[in-house]
């Protein structure tokens, strides 16, 4: 605790009054909500596994500077998702979310698209890798992005 | 911590008829009761070695007390929705103000640490 808010001085934004300093923990939480609400995200990280919410944390970085603040996030999709189009609605959320709720302006929001998942939505013990996608008999489900 | 230790208790200056002490720990507790007080905030994550060492001093909260001037560093968490600057500079507000009025201490510095956030589950 202690050694946290001294180290905190470094990006910490000056109000009147004293400082406010916003930890990584907090950027982290608030862009992976803004991630997993927009539709044809699959993942973020390795999707499945043990070490899934590990994973998910790690597979954001964060990086700030005084005021401003960027993230680079490692995501899969589904196999249904026009990826541009998908990033600039993720890029938008990720922005909003982060701006209104912590203050500081998001400089940017780098994305790595790692994988590519089947349509359906699969349940958690089969791994996104190995699986090829099953062929679609019936209509590929509505895509949930509202 | 060592020297936290030592400097517990501060004494205001003496008047007619007795002295007064006012421990840090009395400023740190009005500023934690100001924290809990606040619409969306919540104590600060910690271990449990950090827990042992706190003893029963209020979780997230470092008093740097002289003279007839205090200083807080508040460590907290928020619950999703609140606004962080605005609440931040809501919450020094109130501790300036309690603070003043309870022990006529003048606040030089509220530093805030927002350690985690409290997300809301579903979409």
């Amino acid at each position: 605790m202690a050694d946290e808010s001294t180290r905190a001085a470094s990006a910490a934004v000056r109000q009147e009054l004293g400082t406010l300093e916003v930890a990584d923990a907090v950027f982290r939480d608030l862009a992976l909500k803004a991630v997993s609400d927009v539709g044809g995200v699959a993942g973020v990280g390795r999707s499945g596994g043990l070490f899934r919410r590990r994973s998910a944390a790690d597979a954001v970085e964060v990086e700030r500077a005084e005021g401003e603040v960027a993230f680079a996030i490692r995501l899969s999709v589904r196999y249904d998702v026009r990826i541009p189009e998908m990033v600039g609605e993720l890029r938008e959320r990720v922005k909003a979310l982060v701006e209104e709720t912590t203050g500081y302006r998001v400089r940017a929001v780098n994305l790595t698209v790692e994988h590519i998942l089947p349509p359906e939505p699969q349940p958690p013990r089969s791994s996104a890798s190995a699986v090829p996608p099953e062929l679609p008999s019936a209509p590929s489900p509505p895509n949930p992005q509202q | 911590m060592a020297d936290r230790e030592n400097a517990v208790a501060v004494a205001m200056a003496p008047s007619h008829d007795g002295t007064l002490v006012i421990r840090e720990d009395v400023l740190a507790e009005i500023a934690y009761l100001e924290v809990m007080g606040m619409q969306g905030m919540v104590p600060p994550r910690e271990s449990f070695v950090q827990g042992v060492l706190r003893r029963n001093r209020p979780k997230g909260v470092l008093v740097e007390a002289s003279a007839s001037e205090v200083a807080f560093h508040l460590t907290l968490g928020v619950l999703e929705g609140v606004c962080i600057p605005v609440a931040a500079n809501e919450l020094r507000r109130r501790v300036a103000a309690a603070v003043g009025s309870k022990t006529g201490y003048s606040v030089r510095a509220v530093n805030v640490l927002v350690d985690h956030i409290v997300l809301r589950k579903g979409p």
